[in-house]
């Protein structure tokens, strides 16, 4: 059983315990002490601060890492089943299960607008504070009942995001040179998907880790309350199903996404702004593998 | 908030910010911090991946748990650093062979002398922390530089240095005070926590 300290012997420690220079067990004991005592608290808390200015600050955040925390903040995307294409005629709707009808965003007390009579788009208010701890637990319970419609919403609402914040808090630039980049890379998977009529395309590279991008789009844009969502088709080929990539704006260029599945091919809607959960509509542009 | 905004903002509001799950906001605390916490990571383990892995964990908690920074006892950048140095020694002392090389390397850096300006040559600030840094007593900087680059642990530094585990204690604890009073009377850093 480990020695306990004195706290003459812990205080001695701080220093290095906020330099992470002691082990588990010294690290344990001295957590326990600094619960009781908060001027020992500041102690380590100015010893950090101190180190901190030792630590190198020369170098740009590397933006490739940026794209991996973003891809990482998402959750699993919501699925809905695709019909096999006509290659003969005009591509036939996207075809999906029963989906609940849900309130407008996460936050059960969110005013509705006009656009709520839209009914498979689900926007999320993102200006929601966080909870507490303790009433995270209340209001969980409470709203037991809207879970599952909630994290679709937030799914959702996160994949209409992304494509803003990643262009606001990258360089183009870096992202026009991560596609190139990527689509040299070896193992890479790349489609160029194609509309039935009117010759619209756009290029689809999947990198084997499941980070990839939309590129050399010639669709046409959109009215500002509509946006092109992706979607990666898994499953069997002849009966598809369809899982939402991403939600790409009224004017893709060049996008990344994730998407970490077995995709055979991916697909483009046309869809109401923010995007939707389940599509109706036919795929503007279609490719395989 | 918007993005223009989240630029001047300071970093408690962009915490409040990334409570409301602005991504806008973790992107802005990513520039300014994601850089020195790479860099940070980079220098302790060792390797390009690992590093990045380590701050893709620290930039994910942020955004799960906001809550766990408390700007009344520091900044922003020293509580992402403070979390980069935690992990990033929980790996390398999780590996073995990658720790027995490290020590390796302190060693070799412990014979032929510290260069603690060198990592901080490059900071807007680098002037007044080397002349905090010419404060410190020579082992109160190698037993600083040895646990805090080298993700040692004071019985390790102790032992490299062949010296017993109190004085090195002492000279860490030592070390941090005076650079911390050293910073405090330039302005680098505040005087409260």
């Amino acid at each position: 059983m480990a020695r306990e300290r004195t706290p003459a012997e812990i205080e001695e420690l701080l220093g290095a315990f906020a330099l992470d220079a002691v082990d588990a067990e010294e690290a344990e004991q001295i957590e326990r002490y600094l619960e009781a005592h908060p001027e020992a608290r500041d102690e380590v808390a100015q010893y950090r601060e101190t180190a901190s200015m030792l630590a190198f600050a020369g170098a740009d955040a590397p933006s490739g890492l940026w794209h991996s925390i973003v891809a990482s903040l998402e959750d699993e995307p919501p699925r809905l089943v695709l019909p096999a294409t006509d290659p003969t005629g005009d591509p036939p709707p996207l075809r999906m299960p029963e989906i609940p009808s849900r309130p407008r965003g996460v936050d059960p007390v969110a005013p509705a607008d006009d656009e709520s009579a839209v009914a498979p788009v689900v926007a999320i208010d993102t200006t929601r504070p966080r909870r507490s701890i303790a009433m995270r637990v209340m209001t969980g319970l409470a709203a037991a009942a809207l879970v599952l419609v909630a994290l679709l919403g937030l799914e959702i609402d996160r994949q209409g995001r992304q494509v803003a914040e990643l262009t606001s808090a990258l360089d183009r630039n870096a992202i026009e040179s991560a596609a190139a980049l990527a689509a040299r890379t070896p193992g890479v998977r790349t489609t160029e998907m194609r509309s039935q009529i009117g010759g619209r395309s756009a290029r689809v590279v999947l990198l084997p880790d499941g980070s990839g991008f939309v590129t050399d789009s010639n669709l046409e844009r959109l009215p500002a309350d509509r946006t092109y969502q992706l979607w990666a088709l898994v499953g069997d080929e002849g009966d598809p199903t369809a899982i939402s990539a991403g939600v790409l704006g009224n004017s893709p260029s060049t996008v990344p996404f994730r998407f970490s599945g077995s995709a055979f091919g991916f697909a483009i809607t046309d869809e109401v702004r923010p995007g939707v959960v389940s599509s109706s509509q036919a795929p503007v542009v279609v490719g395989t593998f | 908030m918007r993005i223009e905004d989240l630029r001047e903002a300071s970093d408690a509001k962009l915490v409040v910010a990334i409570g409301r799950y602005s991504q806008e906001a973790l992107a802005e605390a990513y520039r300014r911090h994601g850089g020195a916490a790479f860099g940070l990571a980079q220098r302790l383990v060792g390797d390009r991946s690992m590093a990045e892995e380590v701050v893709q964990e620290v930039f994910l908690r942020l955004w799960n748990d906001p809550d766990k920074f408390d700007p009344d006892r520091g900044t922003l950048r020293s509580y992402l650093l403070a979390q980069t140095h935690g992990r990033s020694v929980d790996l390398i002392r999780s590996e073995s062979s990658r720790r027995r090389r490290e020590e390796r390397e302190a060693r070799l850096n412990a014979e032929s002398g510290y260069d603690l300006e060198r990592e901080v040559i490059d900071m807007a600030v680098g002037d007044q922390i080397r002349n905090a840094l010419a404060t410190l007593a020579d082992g109160e900087r190698e037993a600083i530089e040895l646990a805090y680059f080298g993700g040692h642990t004071y019985r390790e530094v102790a032992a490299m240095l062949g010296q017993p585990e109190g004085t090195i204690k002492s000279r860490i604890r030592s070390g941090l005070t005076r650079l911390r009073s050293a910073l405090v009377e330039t302005g680098v850093v505040g005087s409260g926590a």
